[in-house]
This record gives structure tokens, C-alpha cells and sequence, in this order.
């Protein structure tokens, strides 16, 4: 099925770009990589043929974090041009060997890790949580694969547990019925992998009559709820549903915690879906915690790099890591602890934490951690 | 008496001709009733043209005339005109348009002749019911009201006061100039806008023609062209203006020591709850706000001002006045909004005190301003690095669409007067440089030439690092991003329509233009008219531009007003509506339908009546009468129903 | 060029749970993922490789049930042309593989039979090199290159020790492939669905001259987990103390 580079100039709507450069000016990895959105544009819709564009590595830096196409001016489809471009390549075969392998073991296994199946809710297997599908309930906690295989990640889940427990939120999980969002899938470039993951898992949910639908990485929210056709349930991202819990009284967090701690403004959460108030508030309502912003918050998050396929490529950006500047700016702040919402933001920034020395000086810890912490 | 019809079909050149066989279609007009003669010519709206109806009117007492050609929107007047001319009465003319709506979307010969032919049956059928009508007559009060007394109020206002005619000149706030006595200096010529417009206010102040209203507001208007009644609702200021001197101890006496954000500052200067909002200001009197004043939003306060005033001006038992004025005409110069940039937060307004708006640095730079004069940041120092952004919500899919046309000017002169007073390292981060007007480009180069560094590429987002600002953008030039570190960030904010705008053109009934300003009649031929007459705009109103744009179309304005009232009277289109006292039942349903409140009721003798006055001649109360007591000129149920049987 | 590849489907065990069936002689595969067998997808990737360089066909085969067809659309997606699947018997070893093999090849002319080196699960690495001596072909294993000139193939065989073995051999003839001979592409869903639409053959054990009840030579006994067992000594010291540590614990365990 080959696609025709010339559809992208009215799918992505090219034509009327002005080449003002809002999209390059405001891309995170504008000095980590060659790549240039607005070059990136003009080329694609002035060369003939513009296949060997395609081929360069640097298509691959971007994290699709969106800010380009939220902020032009013109109204092009930055980012969408990038997803397109990669999809094109999906389907000759053409991506980096880790995307690759990524993308095989999404269909095989349902989740990029490749990890096994069957051993997705392993994690839960003591914590007494409901089964879809065993036991009656209309709300489903979406784990995702990274909150369900890496073992950072699940502490946020288990803290999360905690959390609806104590509040006797009725919920149930997936187990190993639970497959891959998508999100990241389809901004790799599978197109048509992510339809299938899409129409599989909405049918998954419709059958187990699903009412609600909680959702613990932004990723997973941002494609329940913006990208899947036919979903047609309300989705919430946990913040927005701690944050409720606070508000109506039902969460009561005894314990004080004592720590100045900042937020990073996940790019799915944030900047892409407009939650940016529900975080905060919940911080704040943390006892014994000071919240103070990080100067880049907010619309002007810094994208911490996880997003776009980022967390399995390899290479194809040098420099000093994002997630390196955010710790080094939460450092300067003087702050403890840097909180976020995304477990790819927890992964990455957590990482820098350690390659940049600075693990006796600030510590990475998810909004659920803290919460599980004063309760 | 039989009627003698005269048909005239029209080529238009190929317009009709091309598509439509004119021939045929004379020689089928001329087999229909009540047809004398039936001729086809070239271009009938040329004088041989018109003269070949006159000369038939004349010499074959033809007293129908049928024109088959272009839309009556073009040529009805005409065509009238010379009827009217040989005596006939004007509403004896009928037009077919077998052009626009004939051979300009149809392609096949044979099917639109036939369809021009339908045409005229019917046409020549209506025109035999036709009757005559006169024309009214309507008086044109000599007055004029100008809404807003900005630039364009100013100028309009002064031109008609000098022509020796009334003008009741309304100003929402409590002085004169509105935006332009914000402005430190003026481009391309770098002017000073206070030396420039000062004397203009003055004039403004001393004319015996023109009646300066402050602090007022229009709430109502009636009426029509020539005959307005405007209700203008005078706030309370609670200082009688007969008695205050301007001499500002009252300013300093008022207990809100901290005050509240001044608005004629931007924000960057606070004032008392009573205050003059600048020392040049016209008229130099004090006003009181009520919403921060404490003994009038609170009720409790020493009254320390009225102690003060020497004058005994300031009483606090002012009551607002409703005036009522009788115009002919109102020409609307309400001025414009500043975009608001909080709604742009990837710049930082609102979180960094030294991101500025355009107006904001003008009050800087101003020497009546908060800092004399002197370009600062909010902390005192000077800035070693200023970065002025283009388009910030002007052409911009996520806020406004259109271009501001005044901005990049206004960067550029901003940019040379803040090399000028600071000698800092100045940024224009830009998109295109619209330097259209007289001496524009020249200053543009000027600028240039001053070391100013001008980066091909839209500011994307401002942030804070190491305790400087940085604009992040791409110099699209070189293809390059950068990170600029400055120390003060002035955004290029755009022009919109006024917050209240909608409520403006409600009570008028003029319409806004997608964009939010007001609509003019036509966007090139009538920029200054809108669709009611006697109501005209000028100024950024209209749309934003440029103090020469501004003052030119006020004075376009003035002449519109000017022309009206030197008629002394126009005439109104007879093609009302009229009740049949006899039939009316008074059952009211066409004075509820009617969209121009036209229609009273006779409370005595129980029917409804038509203020022709008032009427637009829309024909709702006629379709809606239920005994057909309504019935509307040149449009009854006789003529209708005619004109279609000769189609079908 | 007319190249074959002899293609498996075999099982996913890295991660999974694996569980042995009752009668000891196999694992439970019902809740596995299955694929194309890591090596012989190398081999399928080199065969499109040689395709694009000097035309010609490429026929992929397998022996297996109905699901094998899955593994063909695959290769068909990768490259291949042709698929040909046989139904053998339910009980299979090297030998016999290779006898079904030789006899679904023979006939036709091929002119490079590729395998990978070995299957995943059963690791057994004999199918390649039998199948060579069944069909009378000269053979070259554990290929990491291959370059073809005329009815000559110049291949690299992987030696231990980092050595390679440079061979040329005269075509036909078998070769098995050893993984990172080349980068394997990416097979979208895409390409997939639309390769599904094309045809496989199928052949039963009767059209090759066979019975479905052949016999194997090699039956598996039992398949058991290693006994899992602690011990782990930690050697304290500079290197020269664990050296001398390390060499007498060795001495006691060899029994000197």
C-alpha cells in the first residue's frame, strides 16, 4: 500500500504555511537535532519527490509533543505531518530497527516491551483489586503497559490502588485482557496497527460494559479521548479524579509531608488536553507541602522527551538531555521533590536525576506516591 | 384607458446578448398584451439608450415602460430618472434582470431565451398593475452626533462644527483622545502625539458648535434618517464641572493611598478612587470612580477630598442625567480594544512583570508617563536587552485571523525610541514588515540603519533563565533556532472591536463584520456608510488602521454628515405599508411582526397605522395580516399575483 | 535467480510462563505467542535481498497445521512470492523434516535453497545440512554473507573465535543463515493485510509420497525444569588472593 507524499499537502494543509518559524522556535529538541519543523514543511511541499527527506534520521527526534501545532499561527498540522510521514515509512518497512521491534512486540504481545502477556497484572495480584469481566463494575482503571511492566511504574499503580481503596472507589482492572492504548503506536508511524488496537479495545471495553474509564498515563487519556473513533465512554485522567476526591471531602490525607516540591506539566496532560489546574490542586492540598512553579510551566512545559515513540529509539539527538535541564532548573529552585503525572516523565526525569549526580538532592516521585503518602 | 407598454431589451454588450437571443425575445414582447412596441439595443443605460424610451414616451405616449437587463440594484434610479423625466411617474417602470438572473448562470441559448421570455411575461403582466406613487420627502435635522471623541470623533466633530453645524460629541470616559492620548510619539515623522492633537482637543473644548458630553453613554436611538432621537445617559462623576479647577488636591487627599491600576497608565501607574486621569487632559476635571471610591461602593469614608476642594466642587448627591438629543445624522467613532495577551500564555503575561504590551511601553516612554519618560523595568534599572515580538494575536488561526496593519509600525518606532533612551541590544522578532504607508519603508531603513537587529521569525514562547527573559524563536533567515536572553519583552498586541461592541451595534442597528468591528456599506465604494442611513463610522471602529487612515476617514465621515444636512431633505422610497382602517380588526399581529417597530396602534379608534417614517417597506405586516388590511406599495397581492401567473 | 526458504512457526518462551503437559514429553503452547522463527526470518530478508539484485522467484516453505499460515503471510509481506504449505504429521524430528523437504523440492528447479541455522525451540540445527545431503546439493552453514556470480555463490561462514571462513560453492545448493546477516525490515500491519489476499498452496503427506504416520528416529523422553539450586561464593580479596582462591576450588572440583 504505498501512500503518495503529494496527499500530505492538503491532508496537512502545507499551503498555507507562512514560514514565520513558531513551529521551530518552540519544538524541544530544536537543539538536539537537525530537525526543523518549518524547513520540514516548505520541503515537503515543494520538492517533487520527497522520499529521501523522509529517510533522515532526525524525523525521529520529535517527540510529538504538539507544540508546534498548537501554536502555529497558519493553522498547518505540524505534528500530524510528522506522524503521517512516519506512517509512510511504517509501511515500507523503513523505521529504525528499535522502532521496529517495538512495533512487532506491540502486536504480539500487547505492549512495546515485548514483555509476556499473560504476566501484565502480575503487579496486582495481591493488592485485591477487581477483575473485569470476574466481578461486576462500570468504572475501569486503565493500567497501561508502562505503569504494568516497569517496576518503577508500578509503584504509581499500587499507590493509585491504595488511593481508590481507601476512598472506596469501586473500580476493576483488565488484568492480562488489558492490551496497548495505542498513543504511542500511532505517533511511531502504524497506522493501521493503531486502528486495530483502537477497534479491539474499544470492543474489550463496550462488552465489559464499561461506563468510566480512569486512565493512569496522559498518553492513554490523550488517545481515549481525542483519537479513538467509536469510544463514546468519558475518560479521566487519575488527577482529575484525586483532585474531585479532595474537593468533595472524600479523600482525607492525615499525614504531613513536609517538602518544597515542584510539577512538571506532562505534554499529553498539559499542553496537548488543558489539565493543568487539577495537578496543582491536589499538591497543594497535600499537608506540609510547598508548592512552588518551575519558571518553565505550564503552555511553556519543557517536553521531557518521552513521548513520540522517544522511550524506544535510540540515538538521533545530542546535547544535554531536557530532562537533564528540568532537574538542574527544580535543583535551582531549591525543591525536594519534583512531582509529575506521566510515567514517561517519571522514567526520564528520573533517569537524569542519576546521570546528572544529583540523587541526594532531589528525588522524582509521581503525584499518586504523594498522595498515598498523606493518606 | 388601455395601457401602451413599452418593452426594452437590453444586449449589455455580450453580458446578455452572448447567451440570451434578444431579437427573439423583441419579437415575442411585441406579441404580448398591452405591448405598443418592444425594442432591443446595445446598452440601454447609455444616454441613446435612455433617449430611445423617452422618444417613445413622446411620440407613441407609451405610459408602461418593461426594461429587460441587469439587476434594478444597478440601474432602477437610472431607468426611473428618465421616465420620471417625460412626466411618467417613476413607479410606472418594472425591471426584468435576465442577467444575473438569466444569462449569467445559464449556458444554453435556446433554454435561457426561453427562461427571459418567462421573464417578461411576467414583468409586462405586473407593470400594467402597477400605480403611481409619490416619492416623500423628509426633512434633515441640521445636528449631527458623534459617538466617541477619539481621533476620529475629534476630527469629525471639528470639521462639521466648522462648517458651521451642531455636534453633540459623546465620550465614555472622562477625557478626550482616547488611545491616541496614550501615545508617546507618532510614525513614520516621530511626531509627539500630545503636541500634534493637543491643539485639536482644545478646539474641541472652545467650539461653541460642538457640546462635549464626558462620562456618557448613548442608551437609546430612535428615529430614522434626518430625524435620530438619541438618549444618552450622563454618568455621575460627583464633581460639578462648573466649579472644579483641575487643580488635583483632592487627588492627593483621597484616602485609597494604595489606589487601583490606572487605566489610562496600562496598568503601569496607579490612581485614587477621585482622579484626572493625565495633566493635559481635556477637560482637566476630576471625576470620582464608584466602584473603588469607599464611600460609594462602601458607604464609610472620611471624605478627606471634599474637605480639600478649595472649589467646593465635589458632591457626592450627583445623580446620573438622562439627556435626550435630536440629530440628523450620528457618525460612530467608538475607537478600539487592545488584544488581551492573557490569552497567549506561552508569553508570559501576566507572570512576568516585564512582559509588556505595545500601549504599555508607549505609557513608558511617554514623558507624562510612570517613569517620565524613561524606559524601566518594573524594578528601576534600564534594560540592556528589549525584545519586541510581532503578531501577537493578529493573524493567528488561534485568536484573530486578521492582519492589525499598525503594529509593526508601532514596534519599529518603539524599537527606535528605545535605542534612543536606553542604548540597549533591541530585537524585532517579525513575520512580515508591513510598511506600507507614506514615508513607512524610509523609517523602516531608518530603524534599520540604527542597529536594531530585525530575526525573521515569530517569538514562540518567553521564559525565564538565570534571571534574564528569553524569547525562543528560529531566525528563519538562516534556518537556525535561538534562545534570546533580554531583559523587558514588549508584545506586538493587536487591534480588536471594543469589548462592548455587540451592544454598540444593537442599539444602533448596524451589523459587525465577522472580525467584530463595524460593518460598512460597501468595503470599497461606501467604506464610512453602513445600512441604515444616516448613520456612518470612521476610525478603527471600522477596522484597525493608522492615525492618517483615521483622520481621513473622519473627515470622509463629517462630509457624509455635511452633505445630508446641506440637502436639507432626502427622499424616502414610497413603497410602504398602509392599513386599511375599514378591514383592520386590531388583532395587533403586525405590530408584533414588525421588525422596525413601525407600526403603532390607534388606542381610540382600535386599528393599527403605519408610521411611513418608520416603515422599510419589508412586507411582514402584509403577509401576515389576516384580513388583508395591510397591503404595501408597489408590492399588493394584485401585482404579485400577476407577476406570477406570467411566469407559470 | 529461483530461491526456497524453509520457514517454522515456533513459540515465544523468553518471559513466558511455561508449563509442562502431563505426559512430560513437551511443553503447554495453547497460551503462547507464536512467530517466524528468528533465523529463518534473516534467511527470508536475504532471499528478498538476492531478489532485488538478480530477479527471479522466491517460494517460502513450511510443514506445519492450518495457523502455520500465518508465518507465510509474513514472509509473503516480506518479499517472498510463492508459499507452500504441508501438512505433515504430528510427530516430527530433523530427519524427517528434511526427507518431506527434499521431496516438495526436488523437482523443481531452485537454484539456492536457504534455511536459518536452527528453530528457537528445539535448537537442533540439522534440517539445513540433512536436507543438503537428501537433495544431493553441496552445503555451507552458519552464512553470514552471501554474494552470487553466475551459478557460483562466494559465501562467509562464522567460525569460532571470530574467524570467518570464506567458501565458494557451486550452485544449487544449501545454505544456512546465520542471524545479523543483513537488517531486517519492519513489516507493517499493512503490508501484512494486503499479502493476506495472496494465495498458499497447500500439499498433503500423500502427494510427496509420504503416509501421515511416518516414523521419527528421535523421540523425546522427558522434558523437565533444571533443578534450581543456591550457591553463590563470593571471592573477597586483591586479584592476586582470588586467583589463588579461585584456582584451588577448581583443582578440588576437577578431583586433582
Amino acid at each position: 500500500m504505498k501512500i503518495d507524499p503529494k496527499t500530505f499537502i492538503k491532508d496537512y494543509q502545507l499551503d498555507i504555511c507562512i514560514q514565520c518559524g513558531t513551529c521551530t522556535g518552540g519544538c524541544p529538541v530544536k537543539f538536539r537535532s537537525p530537525l526543523n519543523m518549518r524547513r520540514l514543511v516548505r520541503q515537503t511541499y515543494f520538492t517533487n519527490d520527497p522520499s529521501p527527506l523522509f529517510k533522515k534520521p532526525e524525523l525521529w527526534a520529535c517527540t510529538t509533543c504538539s507544540t508546534c501545532s498548537l501554536r502555529c499561527p497558519a493553522g498547518v498540522k505540524n505534528v500530524e505531518l510528522i506522524m503521517g510521514i512516519r506512517n509512510l515509512l511504517a509501511n515500507q518497512g523503513e523505521v529504525p530497527s528499535t522502532i521496529r521491534d517495538a512495533l512487532e512486540n506491540t502486536f504480539l504481545q500487547g505492549n512495546p516491551w515485548g514483555r509476556f502477556r499473560d504476566r501484565r497484572a502480575d503487579w496486582a495480584k495481591d493488592l485485591g483489586v477487581k477483575m473485569i469481566g470476574e466481578t461486576a463494575t462500570e468504572t475501569l482503571l486503565y493500567v497501561g503497559c508502562a505503569p504494568s511492566y516497569d517496576p518503577r511504574v508500578q509503584n504509581v499503580s499500587t499507590a493509585l490502588i491504595k488511593i481508590f481503596q481507601k476512598t472506596d472507589l469501586d473500580f476493576g482492572i483488565l488484568g492480562k485482557k488489558e492490551s496497548c492504548c495505542g498513543n504511542e503506536i500511532r505517533r511511531m508511524g502504524e497506522q493501521t496497527l493503531f486502528k486495530k488496537l483502537a477497534k479491539d479495545n474499544t470492543n474489550l471495553f463496550k462488552k465489559s460494559g464499561i461506563k468510566r474509564i480512569i486512565t493512569i498515563s496522559p498518553h492513554c487519556f490523550n488517545t481515549f479521548k481525542n483519537e479513538y473513533p467509536d469510544l463514546n465512554i468519558p475518560v479521566q485522567h487519575y488527577t482529575q479524579v484525586i483532585a474531585e476526591l479532595i474537593e468533595t471531602g472524600k479523600l482525607k490525607m492525615p499525614k504531613a509531608l513536609n517538602l518544597l516540591a515542584t510539577y512538571q506539566d506532562p505534554c499529553f496532560l498539559g499542553k496537548q488536553n488543558l489539565v493543568f489546574d487539577e495537578p496543582r490542586k491536589i499538591l497543594t492540598a497535600i499537608p506540609g507541602l510547598e508548592f512552588i512553579e518551575m519558571e518553565r510551566s505550564r503552555q511553556r512545559s519543557l517536553c521531557c522527551e518521552g513521548g513520540g515513540g522517544r522511550m524506544w529509539a535510540e540515538g538521533g539527538t545530542e546535547g544535554t538531555r531536557n530532562g537533564e535541564i528540568r532537574i538542574k532548573e527544580a535543583v535551582a529552585l531549591g525543591v525536594k521533590v519534583m512531582a509529575t503525572a506521566c510515567p514517561f516523565c517519571l522514567l526520564t526525569l528520573e533517569d537524569a536525576v542519576k546521570t546528572s549526580s544529583l540523587t541526594d538532592q532531589i528525588a522524582v516521585k509521581d503525584i499518586s506516591e504523594l498522595v498515598a503518602e498523606a493518606i | 384607458m388601455k395601457q401602451k407598454i413599452g418593452v426594452y431589451i437590453c444586449h449589455c454588450g455580450t453580458n446578455i446578448a452572448a447567451t440570451v437571443d434578444c431579437n427573439e425575445l423583441a419579437r415575442f414582447c411585441s406579441t404580448l398584451p398591452g405591448v405598443t412596441v418592444a425594442r432591443d439595443y446595445r446598452y440601454l443605460c447609455s444616454d441613446p439608450g435612455q433617449d430611445l424610451i423617452k422618444k417613445d414616451i413622446r411620440e407613441l405616449s407609451i405610459d408602461r415602460v418593461v426594461v429587460a437587463a441587469c439587476s434594478p440594484r444597478m440601474h432602477e434610479i437610472t431607468f426611473r430618472n428618465a421616465i420620471s423625466s417625460e412626466g411618467l411617474n417613476p413607479y410606472f417602470l418594472n425591471i426584468a434582470n435576465i442577467r444575473e438572473q438569466c444569462s449569467w448562470v445559464h449556458k444554453v441559448r435556446e433554454e435561457a431565451t426561453e427562461k427571459a421570455k418567462q421573464l417578461l411575461r411576467a414583468a409586462v403582466a405586473r407593470v400594467l398593475r402597477q400605480e403611481a406613487l409619490t416619492a416623500r420627502k423628509v426633512e434633515i435635522k441640521p445636528s449631527v452626533l458623534v459617538v466617541g471623541a477619539g481621533i476620529a470623533g475629534i476630527q469629525a466633530a471639528l470639521t462639521i462644527a466648522n462648517g458651521g453645524m451642531k455636534v453633540y460629541l459623546v465620550e465614555k470616559a472622562p477625557y478626550i483622545g482616547g488611545h491616541m492620548a496614550q501615545l508617546d510619539k507618532t510614525f513614520p515623522t516621530l511626531d509627539c502625539a500630545s503636541c500634534i492633537f493637543t491643539p485639536k482637543t482644545v478646539e474641541v473644548a472652545r467650539s461653541k458648535n460642538i457640546e462635549l458630553l464626558v462620562c456618557s453613554e448613548v442608551e437609546e436611538v430612535k428615529g430614522y434618517v434626518g430625524n435620530f432621537t438619541v438618549t444618552i445617559k450622563r454618568h455621575p462623576t460627583y464633581v460639578d464641572y462648573s466649579r472644579c479647577t483641575g487643580c488635583g488636591d483632592c487627588m492627593e487627599a483621597c484616602v485609597l493611598k494604595k489606589g487601583v491600576p490606572s487605566e489610562f497608565e496600562e496598568g503601569m501607574a496607579r490612581r485614587r478612587a477621585i482622579y484626572i486621569a493625565f495633566p493635559q487632559a481635556v477637560p482637566l476635571k476630576a471625576v470620582v470612580d464608584n466602584e473603588s471610591c469607599l464611600l460609594l461602593s462602601k458607604g464609610k469614608c472620611k471624605k478627606t477630598c471634599v474637605e480639600a476642594c478649595q472649589a467646593e466642587a465635589i458632591h457626592f448627591d450627583q445623580k446620573e442625567e438622562i439627556i435626550e438629543k435630536e440629530v440628523g445624522s450620528i457618525i460612530i467613532t467608538t475607537g478600539y480594544d487592545l488584544f488581551d495577551p492573557h490569552l497567549l500564555p506561552e508569553y508570559g503575561y501576566g507572570v512576568y512583570e516585564n512582559v509588556i504590551t505595545n500601549l504599555q511601553f508607549e505609557r513608558l516612554a511617554s514623558p507624562s508617563g510612570p517613569t517620565l519618560g524613561e524606559v524601566l523595568l518594573k524594578d528601576g534599572t534600564i534594560p540592556k536587552g528589549i525584545a519586541f515580538l510581532h503578531c501577537i494575536g493578529s493573524r493567528d488561526e488561534n485568536t484573530n485571523l486578521y492582519c492589525s496593519r499598525v503594529c509593526c509600525m508601532a514596534s519599529m518606532k518603539q524599537a527606535h525610541l528605545a535605542k534612543e533612551k536606553t542604548g540597549a541590544e533591541i530585537y524585532e522578532f517579525y513575520i512580515d514588515i508591513n510598511a506600507f504607508g507614506k514615508g513607512y519603508q524610509e523609517f523602516y531603513k531608518r530603524v534599520r540603519e540604527e542597529g536594531i537587529y530585525f530575526i525573521r521569525g515569530k517569538g514562540s514562547e518567553i521564559f525565564k533563565r538565570d534571571g534574564r527573559l528569553v524569547v525562543a524563536a528560529e531566525d528563519t533567515l538562516l534556518g537556525t533556532p535561538v534562545e534570546i536572553p533580554v531583559d523587558m519583552v514588549v508584545l506586538g498586541t493587536g487591534l480588536t472591536a471594543r469589548r462592548g461592541a455587540e451592544r454598540v451595534a444593537q442599539i444602533f442597528g448596524i451589523s459587525q463584520s465577522a472580525d467584530g468591528f463595524f460593518m460598512e456599506a460597501h468595503p470599497k465604494l461606501r467604506p464610512v456608510s453602513t445600512n441604515v442611513d444616516g448613520l456612518f463610522l470612521a476610525g478603527c471602529c471600522q477596522g484597525p488602521k493608522d492615525i492618517p487612515d483615521t483622520v481621513a476617514q473622519a473627515s470622509a465621515a463629517a462630509a457624509e454628515a455635511i452633505t445630508l444636512a446641506a440637502k436639507g431633505q432626502i427622499e424616502v422610497e414610497p413603497t410602504t405599508a398602509v392599513i386599511d382602517s375599514a378591514l383592520c380588526a386590531g388583532c395587533k399581529l403586525c405590530i408584533e411582526i414588525c421588525p422596525y417597530s413601525a407600526i403603532d396602534f390607534l388606542d381610540i379608534k382600535g386599528i393599527s397605522s403605519v408610521n411611513e417614517a418608520l416603515c422599510k417597506g419589508c412586507g411582514a405586516c402584509t403577509a401576515i395580516c389576516p384580513n388583508k388590511a395591510a397591503r404595501q406599495n408597489h408590492f399588493t397581492q394584485d401585482q404579485v399575483l400577476s407577476e406570477m401567473e406570467g411566469l407559470i | 535467480m529461483n530461491i526456497a526458504v524453509c520457514v517454522k512457526r515456533i513459540p515465544k518462551t523468553a518471559e513466558a510462563d511455561i508449563f509442562i503437559e502431563k505426559d512430560g514429553t513437551d511443553i503447554k503452547k495453547d497460551h503462547l505467542v507464536f512467530h517466524l522463527n528468528d533465523w529463518d526470518g534473516y534467511a527470508v530478508r536475504e532471499a528478498a535481498l538476492l531478489k532485488e539484485k538478480h530477479g527471479g522467484e522466491v517460494t517460502v516453505i513450511t510443514i506445519g497445521p492450518e495457523e502455520s499460515k500465518e508465518v507465510l503471510t509474513r514472509c509473503l509481506a516480506m518479499g517472498a512470492d510463492r508459499a507452500l504449505r504441508i501438512e505433515g504429521p504430528d510427530v516430527l524430528d530433523g530427519h524427517l523434516i528434511a526427507n518431506i523437504l527434499s521431496r516438495a523440492i526436488k523437482n523443481q528447479s531452485f537454484d539456492l535453497i536457504l534455511t536459518g541455522v536452527q528453530a528457537e525451540d528445539d535448537n537442533y540445527g540439522q534440517v539445513g545440512v540433512s536436507l543438503a545431503q537428501m537433495l544431493g546439493f553441496p552445503h555451507a552453514a552458519i552464512v553470514t554473507h552471501i554474494e552470487v556470480t553466475g551459478d557460483k555463490a562466494k559465501v562467509r561462514r562464522e567460525l569460532e573465535g571470530g574467524i570467518d571462513e570464506v567458501t565458494e560453492i557451486k550452485l544449487p545448493a544449501v545454505l544456512t543463515i546465520q542471524t545479523g546477516i543483513n537488517e531486517p525490515k519492519y513489516v507493517s500491519l499493512a503490508a501484512l493485510l494486503e499479502a493476506e489476499d495472496k494465495e498458499i498452496k497447500d500439499l498433503g503427506m500423500e502427494e510427496i509420497g509420504l503416509t501421515s504416520g511416518e516414523s521419527v528416529d528421535i523421540k523425546i523422553d522427558q522434558v523437565f525444569f533444571p533443578t534450581v539450586a543456591k550457591m553463590a561464593e563470593i571471592l573477597k580479596g586483591n586479584p592476586e588472593e582470588v586467583v589463588t582462591q579461585l584456582t584451588e576450588i577448581i583443582k578440588k572440583k576437577k578431583g586433582g
